[in-house]
């Protein structure tokens, strides 16, 4: 009898104890910290980390045991990557996943988290090839279709009639090149598509190449580099130093106009080429709220820079996932994915406000239009305009 | 065609040539006087690179002795690789088979260390701030000042290792150790310190192809392992024991990577994702007429020293 006794009070520690545990949701987080997209990599990871502090303590005040664990993998910016990336966080239990970064390494996980029910939320990945309705991919950020038309507007305003698209032969690159091509011909120019292989050390013979197709231009060419930024500040690297490339016009593609592309990133002499080569372009941007204000200042304060724009999309990709885990019945991927696009619907972040279309990704599109330029002693990507994709109209500030 | 169209793959094919050579006689070194394929000489190449990077952004220090650094950094890794593991692994009668798979590890674990480095430094992409002009124009090409560096360091790094193995005690005890390990010993050449030398040279000559790349380029902690492919061909087109053929190997690949795709492009249109591949199919067609790579190429005039003419026999 006494034995039954011990063995009923253990029973018993053993059901409060559960009872009252802390109960550990795990996320993946899948970042680049390799490969094209491996300068971003610490900022999508930093803004992820912030945005999960951020929600333990609404948790806990909250007085909510609940608490999320990160599981971060590296893509390696690659479909093999993200692929593998995804497979590593769903065997350690995780139903929903933010990231990846690059179109490349979402089209890499997204087969495998439809085939098992594995939500991808990704603050960043544009490729138009991945606009699927009914995937279990989901986009915070508008299609490059839409940077595409912006661009082909720009170029035509800008009266240019040839353009050489210089860009990443992966489906980023193509993702983007293609619709640019298209609008640009549509509006009587000329494109010439040349790709390169984003998966190599030094560019310097892709930049040859370049300057070869460049003195076929004529006097209203230009150039539209589509790159990440390893690849496209070691283009621009090399490019600074060939005798034909410093007179062309050139454009570029949204992350060409990131901080990262600028010092103290990059070299000087090189952000002093896109200078002089008076480089534009398009980066997604978001409108100036409250809560952006209040995420750059705490990520400045915390990491003594200013975080990436990709890295305010990351934070509302975390708050976004964690709002659908803690209202969902259980923790499903099936049926996180019922529940994200009401979430986002109603949520307004530091990225601007998370609406998704027909095909799970954001409705709203509001492009900045950058030029490089000195700025306070320092070459920068300055904004001199906009672009609605509502409206389809470029405001120039100037 | 345009003859000044020639001179962009010219220029990159020397640039591109020297660095790979640079990084490829360190592997053939180890191979021929050590019989370790060292597939972690890649993370010697890095380590270099980094080095470079941390005295000359963080450190402010003028390239020159930067550069040094970097050679001594590589060298005491290369060492210390060989120390800790394959002088250990030879000396338990290992087969070769898996002491190239330990040093793929070793290979792993460095980059791992490097990766860890560069996160904490903010350098996962980064160039050394030393910036490159241009000196003279040649066709459409600008020749650079560092192009005028990197030139004559490989060539000069080349005769120098040839008068290291031919001309001083220790580098004819390194080649005595690569004919014929029993042998060497027995006649009392110092097997020890002649092994120990080869992964001193060949780590500073990887950290000074590393250096000289991080200047050129930015680097990232994957760029030796993404190089590797291309310093293993030029050194098994040296026949992996041949300095000289190397030195042909590396230059191989330098203007097979420049030419192939600008030929293929211009007669074939063959896209410019293809460059890699052209590369390496030139380099397949080379060993399939010579087999034994480039080692002991002779002009038609030079007679073959293994040849015995009818007349001798």
């Amino acid at each position: 009898m006494k034995r039954f006794k011990s063995l009923f009070a253990v029973l018993v520690a053993l059901l409060v104890t559960a009872a009252f545990a802390q109960q550990t949701v795990p996320i993946g987080v899948l970042i680049p910290l390799t490969g094209g997209g491996s300068a971003e990599g610490p900022y999508l990871r930093n803004a992820a980390e912030m945005a999960f502090e951020e929600i333990h303590e609404m948790l806990d005040a909250a007085g909510q045991d609940l608490r999320f664990e990160l599981l971060v993998e590296d893509t390696r910016t690659t479909p093999e990557g993200g692929l593998e990336a995804i497979e590593a966080v769903a065997s350690a239990g995780a139903e929903v996943v933010i990231g990846p970064w690059s179109s490349g390494a979402s089209s890499g996980a997204r087969a495998y988290a439809n085939s098992n029910e594995v939500l991808i939320v990704s603050p960043s990945s544009t490729s138009p090839a991945l606009a699927i309705p009914d995937d279990f991919l989901y986009r915070l950020v508008t299609p490059d279709t839409l940077q595409g038309a912006a661009v082909a507007q720009l170029l035509d305003e800008e009266g240019i009639e040839e353009v050489i698209i210089f860009h990443r032969g992966d489906s980023y690159g193509e993702g983007l090149a293609v619709p640019l091509r298209d609008g640009f011909e549509e509006r009587g120019g000329t494109a010439t598509m040349l790709a390169f292989d984003p998966d190599i050390s030094d560019y310097a013979t892709e930049v040859s190449t370049l300057a070869q197709e460049a003195r076929r231009l004529g006097e209203n060419g230009a150039i539209m580099l589509i790159a990440f930024q390893p690849d496209g500040l070691n283009i621009l690297g090399h490019a600074r130093l060939d005798p034909t490339l410093g007179d062309v016009r050139w454009f570029g593609s949204k992350d060409a106009l990131s901080p990262t592309f600028f010092p103290p990133e990059a070299p000087e002499e090189v952000s002093q080429f896109m200078a002089d080569v008076n480089l534009t372009g398009f980066l997604p941007t978001s409108p100036n709220n409250p809560i952006r204000q209040e995420f750059e200042a705490a990520y400045q304060e915390r990491y003594g820079n200013s975080p990436s724009p990709w890295a305010l999309y990351m934070y509302d990709a975390a708050w976004i996932t964690a709002l659908s885990v803690i209202s969902a019945s259980e923790y499903d991927g099936a049926v996180l994915k019922e529940i994200v696009p009401t979430i986002a619907k109603r949520y307004i972040g530091a990225s601007g406000h998370k609406l998704l279309n027909e095909d799970g990704d954001s409705a709203v599109g509001l492009y900045e239009l950058l030029n490089a330029r000195e700025e306070g002693g320092t070459i920068a990507p300055v904004p001199i305009g906009s672009w609605d994709s509502g409206t389809g109209i470029i405001t120039r500030f100037e | 065609m345009d003859i000044a169209e020639l001179a962009p793959p010219l220029v990159n094919s020397l640039m591109l040539g020297s660095l790979v050579t640079l990084m490829a006689v360190g592997l053939t070194l180890t191979y021929a006087v050590t019989r370790v394929l060292n597939i972690a000489h890649a993370e010697l190449v890095t380590l270099g690179g980094y080095t470079l990077v941390l005295a000359v952004n963080q450190w402010q220090w003028h390239v020159i002795p930067a550069v040094l650094l970097a050679m001594a950094v590589s060298a005491v890794a290369a060492l210390v690789m060989d120390e800790l593991v394959f002088r250990r692994m030879i000396e338990r009668k290992a087969a070769f088979l898996y002491i190239l798979v330990a040093s793929i590890g070793v290979g792993i674990i460095l980059r791992h260390l490097i990766f860890i480095f560069a996160d904490i430094m903010g350098w996962l992409n980064v160039k050394a701030r030393v910036t490159i002009n241009p000196v003279f124009r040649l066709g459409y090409a600008n020749v650079t000042d560092l192009l005028l560096w990197v030139l004559p360091i490989a060539i000069i790094s080349a005769i120098l290792l040839y008068i290291f193995l031919n001309r001083t005690r220790i580098g004819t005890a390194m080649r005595a150790v690569a004919d014929n390990l029993a042998l060497a010993a027995a006649s009392g050449v110092r097997v020890v310190l002649a092994r120990r030398a080869a992964w001193l040279v060949s780590g500073a000559l990887a950290g000074l192809a590393g250096a000289l790349w991080a200047v050129y380029s930015p680097i990232n902690p994957e760029m030796g392992w993404v190089t590797l492919l291309r310093v293993v061909a030029a050194s098994i087109l040296g026949g992996l024991t041949s300095i000289g053929g190397t030195i042909a190997g590396g230059y191989l690949v330098g203007f097979g990577e420049n030419f192939g795709i600008f030929f293929a492009r211009d007669w074939f249109r063959v896209p410019l994702e293809y460059r890699s591949i052209i590369t390496f199919l030139i380099i397949i067609v080379v060993l399939l007429v010579r087999p034994q790579g480039l080692t002991n190429l002779r002009f038609p005039w030079q007679r073959d020293p293994n040849r015995v003419t009818r007349e001798e026999a």
